[in-house]
């Protein structure tokens, strides 16, 4: 009883700060992203284009939707938790849903291909960031391919994280906070980052999602990826 | 919102629902948009979405027309059966509406054609 009342704390507090700290941020900020041209990361490109005609993707997590469009050959369903971006997603053509990394709306088993580019450092506890793989890899079929981008610990630029301790109740920036520069400079946005340490998210999903092979796992571009795929055919 | 993506949508992330599948659509605008028919693609995509669904999905938004409502063996060959397939898939889109969960006639919105599936704290 007092371990659910504790779990149950930790939630309220897990969702206060994300709320706070990852999803006002976004919405706050996506009118940047509608006029800021951001490219789409190489390796990610290609491995869109590498997929086979008439594949079945989701962008978990797509934001403006600069993945959506990589491939015309499939068809990418983008999600976002904020509205805002899923807004300038569809204006620009995508088919979007604005929908929770943890609770995707999905049947089970019913896309070829997930993509989550930068998505499951924003969940503040180990059990959310476990949860929000869980559920990429059961909404991906037998023999389908996940491709999972996270911020990683071991980069150049450490002007990373924020920090939240759980029993003090207080939130700390470790190592810098990442700011988004709105459109009046004197505001900034802080985001809330878990970094990732080499090995660590490949070890996530091998304790979470038994069900996923491991195909590749590489450093790029300040983030650990990891590529792999569904057991079954 | 196109039929391809309520094909795989369901509202079984609501806590006690058991099933959530398929949602129904209640539409107050349908937009009819041009995308390029790509046979290959369409042929490639019918084995993955429930037939039935979609047919059902485009019944009650009046776009059936005469879609069958079984899969015949040989469509691959059939041109005006892809063509019609690809028509309900992609080029009907539902602007304003809701999507509605058989099991507890929850309401998700779909506004400027895009369905929010976010849940409030009590339904989780």
């Amino acid at each position: 009883m007092v371990d659910q009342q504790c779990q149950d704390e930790k939630r309220t507090i897990a969702e206060a700060l994300e709320n706070e700290h990852v999803h006002k941020v976004y919405d706050q900020t996506a009118h940047y992203f509608r006029n800021a041209r951001y490219k789409a990361w190489p390796k990610v490109g290609h491995f869109l284009n590498s997929l086979e005609p008439g594949s079945l993707v989701a962008d978990i997590g797509c934001g403006h939707g600069k993945y959506l469009d990589i491939n015309k050959t499939v068809f990418t369903l983008g999600c976002d938790r904020s509205a805002p971006l899923c807004s300038i997603a569809q204006q620009s053509g995508h088919s979007v849903v604005v929908s929770d990394n943890l609770r995707l709306p999905f049947r089970d088993a019913c896309f070829d291909v997930v993509i989550s580019i930068g998505v499951v450092h924003h969940f503040t506890t180990v059990q959310r960031r476990a949860q929000a793989l869980k559920e990429l890899g059961r909404v991906l079929c037998p023999g389908g391919r996940l491709m999972v981008y996270a911020w990683a610990f071991e980069q150049k630029h450490r002007t990373v994280a924020v920090g939240f301790n759980f029993s003090k109740r207080k939130m700390f920036w470790c190592r810098g906070a990442t700011n988004i520069k709105s459109r009046n400079p004197s505001l900034l946005h802080k985001r809330y980052y878990h970094v990732f340490r080499e090995g660590e998210l490949g070890g996530l999903i091998e304790t979470f999602i038994p069900e996923m092979e491991i195909l590749e796992s590489f450093f790029d571009h300040s983030n650990w990826c990891v590529v792999a795929q569904k057991n079954g055919v | 919102m196109k039929l391809l993506t309520h094909n795989m949508l369901t509202s079984n992330i609501i806590k006690g629902v058991k099933n959530g599948y398929p949602l129904k659509i209640s539409a107050s605008d349908v937009q009819l948009i041009d995308v390029d028919f790509n046979p290959e693609f369409i042929t490639r995509m019918i084995p993955k979405i429930n037939w039935k669904v979609l047919h059902e999905a485009a019944q009650s938004l009046g776009h059936a027309n005469d879609l069958p409502a079984e899969l015949n063996a040989e469509y691959e060959a059939d041109q005006e059966f892809l063509k019609k397939t690809h028509h309900v898939l992609l080029e009907v889109e539902v602007q304003e509406g809701d999507l509605i969960c058989p099991e507890t006639e929850r309401k998700f919105p779909i506004s400027h054609g895009i369905p929010n599936m976010l849940l409030k704290e009590e339904e989780i």
